[in-house]
């Protein structure tokens, strides 16, 4: 069974470039080291050495591996992909005449010389005699080595200068197995359904994506803690991790639906650096080293997100579906809402790696107001949390110097809340309960869950009011929530201190805290009133203290996990986000 | 005047004096009964009509048709040989079996569809007429026999089930004594069943037969006739054409015995003398009863006054005034006769909207509906209609109006449409919206005016008071479209980019619906067509790359919210059709079963599988709604509210 699950999932690599991703983690937890990988040689000619690596063989012989990987519509060999240009013929002669230098391996030059064919399909009969014929006389010494289990010993007396082998589908599959997915995955026969369920239903509508979580879940109470595990093993961790990472995103990618890598991702990734900060790992270059390897799954999969939805949110009404019928009515702006904070989160994050800052900046703007002008959803919140995308679009906008568009989107927000009271006496629901706000938008009723006498968006936008000066709106929009009698407010998070003092359970730091889970219990609702006079008010506002905080994360350079666990577990953002903007200084 | 044909004997001097007359006749009824039809084009039976309605044997014409009345013995006359060589017998000398032929009759004469009544009264005259046959011919005693029919006779023969009716239409022409004549007919007024016959007949004694209807009237009054309410008024109103001094004295004498009967018979009858009216008017002045039945009288009398056009013009304004302060009364009858019978007047639409506030101030308003039904032009509805919504906005409940809108539209269609267009081409918005309201309040469809009467601004007006938010696409089409005719190249130009604006709306049923009124042949139209078929090309180009991109699906991320919306909808539905259910008509009658699997069913009296029929209807729904309906419904609101060309005109 677990044989099958696995080859199952190897066959199903359909573009080369996925069987070169998760390759080298299997060479990597066998114990080889990686010189060279396709990314690394991106571009390049790679002369039918995709990786290089060196590893012990089985004959404890320290050796040079050339692999040479055959994936996607070159698989299987066939007297096509066998004969054609730059198919398996010529890579093999390519790898074999073709020297490889390494420098940094003193003795890289001198070690001998083993060429992998590796291909996650099978060698068709019709070539099998054509193929054996060619190894044997380009591999004369080595040719009865060939053979379907490479693990046998070799029956060669003397160690030949180069060697071949061929890996194919099985013999991945027994290598995976054995290598990856047993510590982990394939542990016991709950794991096993899980993974098969992850594997199935991953694009499949309906799913909620629990058995992605539990499965992370139950890998990391495997994992335990860091101290009770060695260097192999937290090895495997991590790349376990990263494979089930790199299988959502595979599947969602070949189902052309990258909604549930944005979905499942960010979970792993936001785990796997509360586990860091649990095990005081932030500062292990090695494990930053896999943590980023894990990210950057992550960051491939939003990015190929965006390259394919940008085009399309950034037209009209872009992101409203038009198969979506009436629901469209909610689905429209809680979409635009998710899809703006993501796309920040994104924009963040490329921002932070990006060296030519001002120009990327500059088309991130171009984008996202292009996408805020022609989606009004993005103004409507329907539910108090979408005060997170709000917050997240002023503060990019006015980090980038645009505080007139800053203060539009704001005003815009505003019309649309008093809007849909005139038109339809809805408010956003304080309890962030979607199904509320659908049966309000259907039936007319609110819900005993739906509630709106207490606001923290509004508490928020009524002081983005303040530090943005925006004296009119701010006495517009008193007036209206005047009439209304809502109570404002804003969230403020516990610090370490208030944690233990007021939540003694909770054995977390607020930082693993809000990495780890939506925020609720974990701090308090502070009281916003509203003064008559606009100047009292806005002074009152950037007198506050703010919440304040050391966060580890930020101090080992990954501020946009900060931002990505706002918008992944949807805890609004607190009020130093605001309270500290000062128009004309640096935010 | 009285009827020239009071007996059968009658009925054969004029066949024999007038050999055209039973062939016409003849003829007529065939064809009649071979159509299916009662009424015949004057063009075409010119003859026949003018020698018929010499001899008085036609119904009052209706525009270019008359019709036979069955109600004059000749007609039925020739009617019983019709049926009589149809039927193949003759009318049996027996009242039972000649009933029961005249029955037979009918029903064959319905073939092929026995329950379609298309005669109206044919069967009920023939059965009366029979009768008096046999009483004429026969000498058969009808009083007697009618009287002798038990109820339990008329439960096992159908043929005498309404006897007591029959014997009303035949009453007038019996010979019999006056007293028999009285206790029969007191004895029809008893009876709750056969009242309203014989108050009718009664009625129409003094038409048909005025002397004996004068003695009978006098040995009602010398015996209890008072004590039958509308006895005497429906004498006084059968004699008053013979003898009308005599009548209004008679009828003011009555307060003598009771004022009730008083003012009902100088209500009811129909005063061809303005010299009548004046006295009736004076008496009534001079009265100072007070009780609630007699003054719930007085809006018959006034209204009835009001339209005598023999009412000298002073009393009717008298009249009115009178009426005003009728209105004051808080008796619930008084008030609801009041104001149907005040709109039952015909015209007098300034002195009728006059009233209407003291109408209205009782607070209930649903009078609306059919106050303006007799007015003689729209624009006092409109008038009305103008102040409600520059009142209320858009909270004006056009409900309250929507019949008397139709009524309107039915009987002034030029002058309606003047008005209608006047109201959306207006300079406030309210009143523009308040015209869209109205044109597409019509029951299953929308009230048609032609755009292309008014001048250009007045064009681009109603462009943009309909298409930027169409609220019932489909109807609206049909007359928006002939603006594409307009002689304006400015209001041909903006309904081009406003029809290209609604394929967001519409997909591409804008384009097929636009199609649908337009002439490829002609160039303008082609261009038109050409235009809107670019534009959905790129609108189709833009729905299908979206409808690729998965990451956006709603049905593909968000399939439990969505169906959780479409769930609650279902619900919504469903508890709106239990609700109407609960009150239909329908519901009452019959048995509801619920079926909740299959196809089709049956029932164990009835084998045979009832297949259940497909019943649906569809309405093109503004597709922005669902993607803004916030700003949907707040545009809708400021097009129909801010948007005025000249502040405070036309207030």
């Amino acid at each position: 069974m677990k044989n099958i699950i696995v080859r199952e999932y190897l066959e199903s690599l359909t573009e080369s470039e996925e069987l070169d991703f998760i390759f080298p983690i299997l060479l990597e937890v066998m114990g080889f080291k990686i010189i060279s990988t396709p990314r690394i040689t991106k571009g390049l000619a790679q002369y039918g050495k995709d990786i290089v690596a060196i590893g012990t063989d089985d004959d404890s012989i320290r050796k040079r591996f050339y692999f040479e990987i055959k994936g996607g519509a070159d698989k299987d060999i066939t007297p096509a992909t066998y004969s054609k240009r730059d198919g398996v013929r010529e890579s093999i002669i390519e790898a074999k005449d073709r020297s490889f230098n390494d420098a940094s391996n003193p003795d890289f030059d001198t070690l001998p010389i083993k060429i992998v064919l590796v291909h996650n399909g099978i060698l068709r009969a019709n070539v099998k005699e054509t193929f054996d014929g060619f190894i044997e006389r380009e591999f004369p010494s080595t040719a009865a080595s060939v053979k379907r289990k490479w693990w046998q010993p070799n029956i060669t007396p003397k160690t030949p200068k180069l060697e071949f082998e061929r890996w194919d589908i099985y013999e991945l599959t027994e290598l995976f197995t054995q290598h990856l997915f047993n510590e982990y995955l394939l542990t016991d026969t709950g794991a096993i359904d899980r993974f098969k369920k992850v594997l199935v239903l991953i694009n499949t509508p309906r799913n909620d994506y629990s058995d992605y979580f539990h499965l992370v879940n139950f890998i990391f109470e495997k994992a335990g803690p860091n101290a009770a595990m060695g260097e192999r093993k937290r090895l495997l961790f991590f790349e376990t991790l990263r494979m089930i990472s790199f299988i959502v995103y595979h599947y969602s990618r070949d189902a052309r639906n990258l909604d549930a890598a944005r979905k499942c991702i960010p979970y792993t990734v936001l785990k796997v650096w509360s586990w860091i900060l649990e095990n005081n790992l932030e500062k292990e270059q090695k494990v930053m080293r896999h943590f980023e390897k894990n990210a950057q799954v992550l960051h491939q999969a939003l990015t190929d997100y965006f390259e394919s939805t940008l085009p399309a949110a950034k037209r009209k009404d872009g992101l409203w579906a038009p198969n979506g019928g009436r629901y469209e009515q909610v689905g429209y702006p809680v979409r635009a809402m998710e899809y703006i904070a993501y796309l920040i989160f994104y924009y963040k994050w490329q921002q932070q790696f990006d060296d030519k800052i001002g120009n990327l900046s500059d088309q991130q703007i171009d984008s996202l107001v292009t996408v805020l002008n022609n989606n009004d959803g993005t103004t409507r919140p329907f539910l108090d949390n979408h005060s997170i995308s709000i917050c997240l679009v002023l503060n990019f906008l006015i980090e980038n110097g645009k505080v007139e568009d800053a203060k539009t989107y704001l005003r815009n927000v505003q019309g649309s809340v008093q809007i849909a009271y005139h038109t339809h006496r809805r408010l956003p629901d304080g309890g962030n309960r979607i199904e509320s706000v659908i049966r309000l938008v259907v039936r007319r009723q609110k819900s005993v869950y739906y509630e709106d006498s207490t606001s923290h968006l509004f508490g928020i936008m009524l002081e983005y009011m303040a530090v943005l000066g925006m004296d009119t709106e701010y006495k517009s929009f008193m007036e209206f929530l005047k009439q209304l009698n809502i109570n404002l407010a804003v969230f403020i998070p516990y610090d370490d201190h208030q944690l233990g003092q007021y939540l003694p359970d909770n054995k977390l730091s607020h930082e693993q805290n809000l990495i780890s889970h939506t925020l609720y219990q974990e701090g308090y609702q502070a009281e916003i009133v509203l003064e008559d006079d606009f100047a009292a008010f806005q002074a009152k506002t950037l007198a506050k203290p703010v919440f304040t905080y050391n966060y580890r994360t930020q101090q080992a350079g990954l501020i946009y996990l900060l931002v990505l666990a706002h918008v992944y577990f949807k805890t609004p953002l607190f009020p130093s986000a605001w309270r500290l903007i000062r128009i004309g200084a640096p935010v | 005047m009285p009827s020239r044909y009071l007996t059968i004997q009658d009925c054969r001097s004029l066949m024999d004096f007038d050999p055209l007359a039973p062939r016409f006749l003849s003829e007529l009824i065939r064809l009649s009964i071979k159509e299916k039809r009662t009424s015949f084009a004057i063009e075409k039976f010119r003859e026949q009509h003018d020698h018929l309605r010499e001899l008085e044997l036609l119904k009052p014409e209706f525009e270019k048709f008359f019709a036979l009345d069955y109600g004059m013995l000749p007609v039925c006359y020739a009617l019983a040989i019709v049926a009589e060589e149809m039927m193949d017998q003759p009318v049996p000398p027996d009242p039972v079996a000649a009933l029961g032929f005249a029955n037979r009759f009918s029903e064959f004469i319905r073939q092929p569809k026995p329950r379609t009544y298309w005669y109206q009264g044919l069967e009920r005259r023939f059965k009366a007429y029979v009768l008096l046959w046999l009483h004429d011919l026969h000498k058969v005693d009808i009083t007697a026999f009618v009287q002798s029919v038990t109820e339990e006779m008329k439960d096992k023969n159908v043929d005498l089930q309404s006897i007591d009716i029959t014997y009303a239409y035949v009453f007038p022409y019996l010979m019999d004594d006056t007293e028999i004549q009285y206790k029969a007919i007191t004895g029809m007024l008893e009876n709750a069943r056969t009242k309203d016959s014989a108050l009718n007949t009664i009625k129409d004694f003094g038409g048909i037969n005025p002397i004996r209807a004068a003695a009978l009237y006098e040995y009602a009054k010398s015996h209890d006739g008072v004590r039958y309410e509308g006895l005497f008024t429906h004498f006084l109103k059968g004699l008053y054409p013979i003898d009308g001094d005599h009548c209004v004295n008679e009828a003011i004498e009555l307060h003598k015995q009771s004022y009730v009967e008083c003012i009902m018979a100088i209500s009811w009858l129909d005063y061809n003398d303005d010299k009548h009216i004046i006295t009736v008017f004076d008496f009534t002045q001079q009265q100072t009863e007070t009780t609630i039945e007699y003054l719930r009288i007085l809006p018959s009398f006034y209204t009835r006054l009001i339209d005598n056009q023999y009412t000298p013009e002073e009393i009717k304004k008298e009249c009115f005034r009178l009426i005003g302060e009728l209105t004051t009364n808080e008796d619930s009858q008084l008030r609801g006769d009041l104001v149907w019978r005040t709109g039952m007047i015909n015209g007098h639409d300034s002195e009728k909207m006059d009233l209407l506030p003291m109408f209205m101030a009782w607070g209930h308003l649903g009078f609306l509906n059919d106050y303006f039904s007799h007015f003689d032009s729209p624009s006092s509805l409109f008038s009305l209609l103008r102040q409600a919504f520059l009142e209320h906005g858009m909270s004006v409940d056009l409900n309250l109006f929507t019949r008397a809108v139709s009524g309107q539209y039915m009987l002034h269609q030029a002058q309606f449409s003047r008005e209608l267009l006047k109201f959306l081409s207006d300079d406030l918005a309210i009143i523009r919206f308040a015209g869209v309201r109205i044109m597409m309040s019509r029951y299953g469809g929308s009230y048609e005016v032609n755009f292309l009467n008014l001048d250009e601004e007045g064009q681009l007006r109603v462009i943009e008071s309909l298409l930027p938010t169409p609220t019932s696409i489909e109807q609206l089409m049909p007359l928006i479209m002939k603006l594409r005719n307009s002689l304006y190249s400015s209001v041909r130009a903006r309904l081009e980019s406003e029809l290209i604006t609604l394929i967001a709306a519409y997909d591409h049923h804008v384009v097929d619906m636009v199609g649908e009124h337009l002439d490829i042949k002609q160039e303008g139209d082609k261009k038109v067509l050409d235009n809107l078929n670019e534009a959905y090309k790129t609108f189709k180009l833009d729905k299908d790359a979206r409808l690729k991109i998965k990451e956006l699906d709603p049905m593909e991320n968000e399939l439990p919210s969505v169906e959780l919306y479409y769930q609650l909808e279902h619900e919504n539905q469903t508890e709106m059709m239990e609700r109407i259910n609960r009150q239909s008509f329908f519901a009452q009658l019959a048995r509801k079963i619920t079926m909740i699997r299959g196809s089709g069913f049956n029932t164990e009296t009835n084998q045979d599988i009832s297949l259940l029929g497909e019943v649906g209807t569809s309405k093109l729904i503004d597709r922005r709604y669902s993607i803004n309906p916030d700003a949907y419904e707040w545009n809708f609101r400021m097009n129909a509210m801010e948007k005025n060309y000249d502040e405070g005109a036309g207030q």
